[in-house]
């Protein structure tokens, strides 16, 4: 496939560094709850930089905040003072295609398929792409939602984040297959599994299929490859051994997706080690003027 | 003025309420090859083509979920589950995401209540939406009523539960019985039909109608056990009791109002509903009208009494009241 332009690819770095360094600095500040999105973070970000102010997006729960790097959104919107480390403030701004979460899992699926029903028929040319973990992807709203999707041929992206874990139920124990993928094929969408954790990859596929569906293409699935390295929550801490094997969040850490873009960057020359040390003060720089 | 059955009257206000607004659109099961089962949805999609009128997949969730992602994005949409019973299906959707943190949001969501058949297609189950902070809840008796409800529930910027009746639509029971409510003490004169005026009008929430007058006993209802009292109310007024008959239209917003100043008149509460007993609309009913009118309930003649389904489900007995079972209980008050 062909590579994004230079800019795109420097803005996805921007991105990711902005969103590993952001939600460091307001642990490190206990400024949240702990539902850590350390290690996943791509995928939402390759999605946002496919989108257009008015297309709606739900990044999966733990990812959220990512919200902000959709076009329309500022990075103020997470960390200003007031919002406690949360985009709590933006889960509903309609117009800006946020349309709200739901702790009932599965079931905000629904909403956004409303969402592409409504851009459908009112003719906007607004893509939807709706993304949640592998817990949430096996609950019956989401095969409803998929249902109806594929009957009305609606402009929807589904996305699954297979961190590998939903709280401390492994994936292995929950699905019966494992290329998450297959769970579009059913319903006929073009479906496709990815390296999540891999920038430039999760870009073009997010990139391809977005587009398919912008054109009238019809759904699409993506099932993107990922961990959770943090356990559920902070308060997990003490549980996370007893269902993860041992040595598994280190041997994904290797796959961590910060360092490897940045390698891939700096092979492809896109990036010097000048202006990696440049970028981490600038964003540095950034993070602190909005929190304090 | 036309003649018109319930049916009819539906479709009048979904057809001039589509006309007026296009951001209007219906969704749910079978309502293109069915006409939504009862009928009300036929020739909707003749005249508004595919885009605004759509069966979906046997999937109550998706229903009702799907119409709130679509009224944030600037729809006005209609839900329809053929039978009530389906809508529990979608409780997420509807009782928290709608009934809870839904304010603002143009839904109409609407089931068939009622009906021998099971509890599944038989229930009644407005009594569990009332807990909901958010929803109005409409349960028209007549055309009349139908038609005026249903086009304010479609102009409606809050969700709303619109329940109508199956015997309403008078299509019959399956045990080949069918009850007309144009019988004895009917309003409805012409069989099913009755005459709504040609210009356009439109029925406010929360005003109850007394479709009959009286001075011995207030028998509060809604839907289609207004029929079952109105025949009970003139098998009574042979026999020298007055019954004023009070339909209450929708039960959320509630007219206590109405209530308050009938059982001040007639110095007799009676609440008769069709759902089962344990947890229904009556019991709230008549705790509202204690909020509003304290003195009331002491100055009562005989005490507030209720009349519903047992609490058993539907199934193979139906004990939903019906114009005896009325009769004999306000014997009791009299």
């Amino acid at each position: 496939m062909e590579l994004p332009s230079k800019d795109t690819m420097l803005k996805l770095y921007r991105d990711l560094l902005t969103a590993r360094r952001a939600e460091a600095e307001l642990h490190s500040r206990g400024g949240i709850s702990g539902h850590r999105m350390v290690g996943e973070e791509a995928i939402s970000i390759a999605i946002c930089n496919n989108l257009t102010e008015t297309d709606c997006f739900h990044p999966s729960f733990r990812t959220q905040p990512c919200i902000v790097f959709k076009p329309g959104f500022v990075l103020a919107d997470w960390l200003a003072p007031g919002t406690k480390g949360s985009t709590k403030n933006i889960w509903l701004a309609p117009e800006g295609g946020v349309l709200a979460t739901s702790g009932t899992l599965g079931e905000a699926s629904l909403k956004f398929v409303g969402a592409a029903v409504a851009a459908s028929i009112l003719k906007t040319g607004d893509v939807t792409v709706f993304s949640q973990g592998d817990g949430a992807s096996n609950r019956a709203p989401t095969h409803e939602a998929m249902a109806v999707a594929s009957a009305w041929k609606l402009p929807i992206v589904f996305v699954i984040h297979n961190n590998k874990y939903g709280m401390g139920t492994s994936v292995e124990t929950s699905y019966g297959i494992e290329d998450l993928s297959l769970r579009g094929v059913g319903y006929g969408f073009p479906s496709e599994r990815v390296d999540g954790n891999d920038m430039l990859d999760m870009y073009l596929v997010a990139k391809k299929h977005i587009d398919r569906v912008r054109a009238g293409g019809g759904p699409s699935l993506i099932a993107a490859d990922t961990y959770r390295v943090m356990p559920h929550y902070g308060g997990d801490l003490d549980t996370v051994d007893k269902y993860r094997p041992e040595g598994e969040a280190k041997e994904w850490m290797q796959y961590d997706p910060l360092p490897r873009y940045q390698k891939q960057l700096l092979d492809l020359g896109v990036l010097t080690e000048g202006d990696i040390d440049q970028l981490e003060e600038e964003i540095h720089a950034e993070i602190l003027t909005i929190l304090d | 003025m036309a003649m018109i059955n319930y049916a009819e009257a539906l479709n009048q206000a979904f057809r001039e309420e589509m006309r007026r607004d296009d951001r209007v659109v219906m969704w749910g099961e079978d309502l293109i090859s069915h006409d939504g089962v009862m009928g009300h949805t036929g020739g909707i999609f003749e005249e508004f083509g595919g885009e605004r009128i759509k069966e979906t997949p046997i999937c109550e969730q998706a229903i009702a979920g799907m119409a709130i992602g679509a009224a944030m994005r600037g729809l006005r949409p209609m839900g329809f589950f053929m039978n009530a019973g389906f809508m529990l299906c979608a409780m997420d959707g509807l009782f928290l995401k709608m009934g809870c943190t839904g304010a603002g949001l143009p839904i109409v969501m609407c089931g068939t209540s009622g009906g021998p058949w099971d509890v599944d297609h038989g229930i009644s189950p407005e009594a569990l939406f009332v807990h909901a902070p958010h929803l109005k809840i409409v349960l028209p008796s007549t055309p009349y009523d139908a038609k005026g409800l249903m086009k304010t529930a479609i102009r409606e910027d809050d969700p709303v539960m619109f329940f109508d009746h199956s015997a309403c639509f008078n299509s019959g029971y399956s045990d080949g019985s069918s009850y007309t409510p144009a019988g004895e003490g009917s309003i409805i004169p012409g069989g099913n039909r009755q005459e709504v005026p040609d210009e356009e009008y439109l029925i406010p929430f929360g005003e109850a109608d007394v479709k009959r007058e009286g001075s011995d006993v207030t028998l509060v209802t809604f839907s289609f056990t207004v029929h079952h009292s109105l025949a009970a109310a003139n098998a009574l007024g042979k026999d020298g009791i007055s019954v004023e008959v009070v339909d209450l239209r929708t039960i959320e917003p509630l007219d206590v109002g109405t209530i308050v100043a009938s059982a001040r008149k007639t110095g007799r509460l009676l609440i008769v509903h069709e759902a089962m007993e344990r947890g229904g609309i009556a019991g709230e009913i008549a705790f509202r009208v204690l909020e509003k009118a304290p003195e009331l309930f002491g100055s009562l003649k005989t005490p507030v009494k209720r009349l519903a389904a047992e609490n058993v489900p539907i199934g193979m007995t139906n004990t939903a009241p019906t114009a005896d079972g009325i009769i004999a209980a306000v014997k009791e008050m009299v």
